[in-house]
């Protein structure tokens, strides 16, 4: 019997659901972050299912998912910010040692996010009025406010203030049963992914992004543009600064050391390009509880030390690797 | 902004970002001693270390230059300011060879420049420095097993799971520490976890003893063995109510305060002042009074801070000044000599290479 060749064709609901899968950016960390958590949970049981270690790692990523919103801007429109670790670090210090001297606890967190936003406008500053790329800048300017904060804090902890007040009570405690930085990441995420998605700002930085010589000559006014984002990321970095202040009650010269790297990836991972032109804040922040379920788990599971640098890396790429495989099939 | 205003403004910012150097109250002559001290990172710790560098110049009128990385130990950075002094020619170095295996060379290098040098807080096996003023790793974690079994046998336990974390895995004095308190426990019924990668940045820290807390809810005791371990573990027992018996290194002012108020049991403090303090008071007698410098291990001593002594404790380290007053008697009293007590080095893991 001759085989007839026949379209393939879909009902119209079908259709739908799969325009809709296709746009949708993030379906690769969902599946890596998925993968890994089925693999712990069949291997590290029940521990790693129990709602605690559930929101203790969510809480956790939280650290670095709040600032991998605002890289998931910069990369968006082709640049990058290596500074957001040590701005963090500065925020933490400079908050800690005003809260030190007796000075009123709004206003040393105030004082706390403006200089982490002044952090990020004198990186755009020097981006754009040297010409030289953010890269680059941002690359000496994290050991500068590293050192500053290293400077201030004569590198050691500062946590002789009172802890009596609800800022650091709040920090610590959950609101409605989820820990309060990750209300804060939330509050974060969904503020970025409106701002990215759903305005002309947004949608700017990613024409930006994606080719800077059709945005200049479309009138978008680039220079502008780089200091806002900057800025908008050394704010963010702060907000991340006083939340890691909230939660350890002490300011530390050593917190967010290395930060930049899990942001950069959490933003990465999460489908963000490294060469801009797209980015996405719901997948910077899967991204960045990826890798938080990974380090979990390498614990839950009794990894020794030596072994856990290298599963880490492995399982951070073979999820990328099975992400980027299931959005080809997508 | 042109090349002028860019260069005009970066010699502006590095001339006045130039740090006096300490011990020079007034304008120098150019045959003052000049000392140079490489830390191997800056942190709270290190910054003892330096006070006490810096009183020992002030006390013998020597100029010292005190640098260390800003990363925890950024071996290379250090090895490049070690170079740096040597090409500035100072008199004599200090260094903390962090990981002492390659420090070698450059310690080898200096010495052939004929610049002596001493090493501190860890010492560099094989290499030219004559002398190391630092505390037994090896025996400090065997001190801290005895300290953690007396405490759980005042809590009537005798068996149990003791959790370790270690912030920077393979780093040598860290693995003897480790060592040393797997000898000390031995011949009891509680098992020594392996050493756990608890990371050096403090967030991360926190983080990771939260989960190593969250798998092992049986465990006895926590043992952290760098300086930001035991902060966060006391933050982390309040909170969650835990009876673990919390002990570890280093005497930072939050460590002090848990000893205090009963969360941490013991702390071992190393005398960190004391590592600043002699090995350029030693250099400035050798280069300026011709006196011999040290030969083998100046023993600083291992202090063990609990709620008995923390008050004692707490009152020295409450501000520079105090720290100084209090170490000036000591050291009159325990370090008048320090070439006099110098000794072999002292014993390592049997699982490490001599």
């Amino acid at each position: 019997m001759e085989r007839t060749l026949q379209p393939q064709t879909r009902t119209e609901p079908e259709l739908r659901g799969w325009r809709r899968l296709q746009t949708f950016d993030e379906i690769g960390v969902i599946v890596a972050l998925f993968s890994v958590c089925a693999l712990l949970w069949l291997t590290a049981g029940d521990k790693f299912g129990q709602p605690g270690n559930l929101l203790q790692v969510a809480r956790q990523a939280s650290s670095y998912g709040i600032m991998a919103v605002g890289m998931v801007l910069l990369l968006a429109m082709g640049q990058i910010d290596l500074s957001v670790g040590s701005i963090l670090t500065l925020v933490n210090i400079v908050s800690a040692l005003l809260l030190r001297e007796g000075v009123p606890m709004p206003l040393a967190l105030v004082a706390g996010v403006a200089a982490g936003a002044v952090c990020g406008l004198l990186n755009g500053v020097l981006s754009v009025g040297l010409r030289v790329p953010s890269i680059i800048v941002t690359l000496g300017t994290m050991s500068v406010y590293r050192g500053l904060a290293l400077v201030l804090s004569k590198a050691t902890p500062i946590g002789n203030f009172p802890k009596n007040n609800p800022f650091f009570e709040l920090g610590s405690a959950n609101i409605l049963g989820i820990p309060t930085s990750v209300w804060v990441m939330a509050a974060v995420a969904l503020s970025g992914h409106l701002l990215l998605a759903h305005t002309a700002f947004g949608w700017r930085l990613q024409a930006i992004g994606s080719n800077t010589q059709a945005a200049r000559f479309s009138g978008i006014p680039l220079a502008r543009y780089q200091i806002a984002a900057m800025t908008i990321m050394g704010f963010i970095a702060s907000l991340a600064g006083i939340m890691e202040l909230a939660f350890l009650q002490s300011g530390s010269p050593t917190t967010g050391q290395g930060y930049e790297l899990y942001v950069i990836a959490s933003a990465i991972i999460g489908g963000t390009a490294l060469a801009g032109g797209n980015g996405s804040v719901i997948g910077g922040i899967l991204g960045a509880l990826l890798i938080a379920v990974i380090r979990n788990g390498l614990v839950l599971l009794e990894f020794s030390a030596y072994w856990a640098a290298v599963v880490t890396g492995v399982v951070i790429i073979s999820a990328v690797a099975i992400g980027g495989l299931v959005k080809k099939i997508q | 902004m042109n090349l002028r205003t860019i260069s005009t403004l970066l010699l502006i910012f590095v001339t006045s970002c130039k740090e006096k150097p300490s011990g020079a109250a007034a304008p120098k002559p150019e045959t003052q001693l000049r000392l140079g001290y490489v830390l191997h990172g800056l942190s709270d710790f290190t910054h003892i270390i330096e006070q006490g560098a810096k009183d020992a110049a002030r006390a013998e009128n020597v100029a010292i230059d005190v640098v260390g990385p800003a990363g925890f130990a950024a071996t290379s950075d250090a090895i490049a300011m070690f170079e740096g002094l040597v090409q500035k020619r100072v008199n004599g170095l200090v260094v903390i060879p962090m990981p002492g295996e390659v420090w070698v060379t450059p310690i080898r290098q200096a010495t052939e420049a004929g610049i002596p040098v001493l090493t501190a807080n860890v010492t560099s096996t094989g290499s030219a420095a004559k002398a190391w003023f630092g505390q037994g790793e090896y025996n400090s974690g065997i001190l801290l097993a005895n300290e953690l079994k007396k405490f759980l046998t005042s809590q009537n336990k005798q068996e149990g799971q003791i959790i370790v974390g270690i912030c920077a895995p393979g780093l040598s004095v860290l693995v003897d520490r480790y060592e040393g308190l797997r000898k000390g426990m031995e011949g009891t019924k509680f098992q020594v976890s392996q050493p756990f990668d608890v990371n050096t940045e403090n967030t991360a820290n926190y983080a990771a003893w939260e989960n190593l807390a969250g798998a092992n809810p049986s465990a006895v005791a926590m043992v952290g063995l760098c300086s930001m371990d035991i902060p966060n573990l006391a933050k982390l027992k309040q909170r969650t109510k835990a009876q673990w018996v919390l002990v570890g290194y280093d005497l930072g002012r939050e460590t002090l305060d848990a000893i205090k108020a009963g969360v941490i049991q013991c702390a071992l403090g190393q005398h960190p002042y004391l590592q600043g303090y002699l090995p350029v008071r030693s250099l400035a007698h050798h280069l300026r009074d011709k006196q011999p410098l040290p030969n083998g291990w100046v023993d600083v001593g291992v202090e063990v801070v609990t709620q008995e002594n923390v008050a004692t404790i707490y009152e020295r380290e409450a501000n520079e000044a105090k720290q100084a007053e209090w170490y000036r008697d000591y050291i009159a009293k325990n370090f008048a000599d320090p070439a006099a007590l110098a000794k072999p080095l002292p014993s390592r893991p049997p699982s490490r290479p001599k």
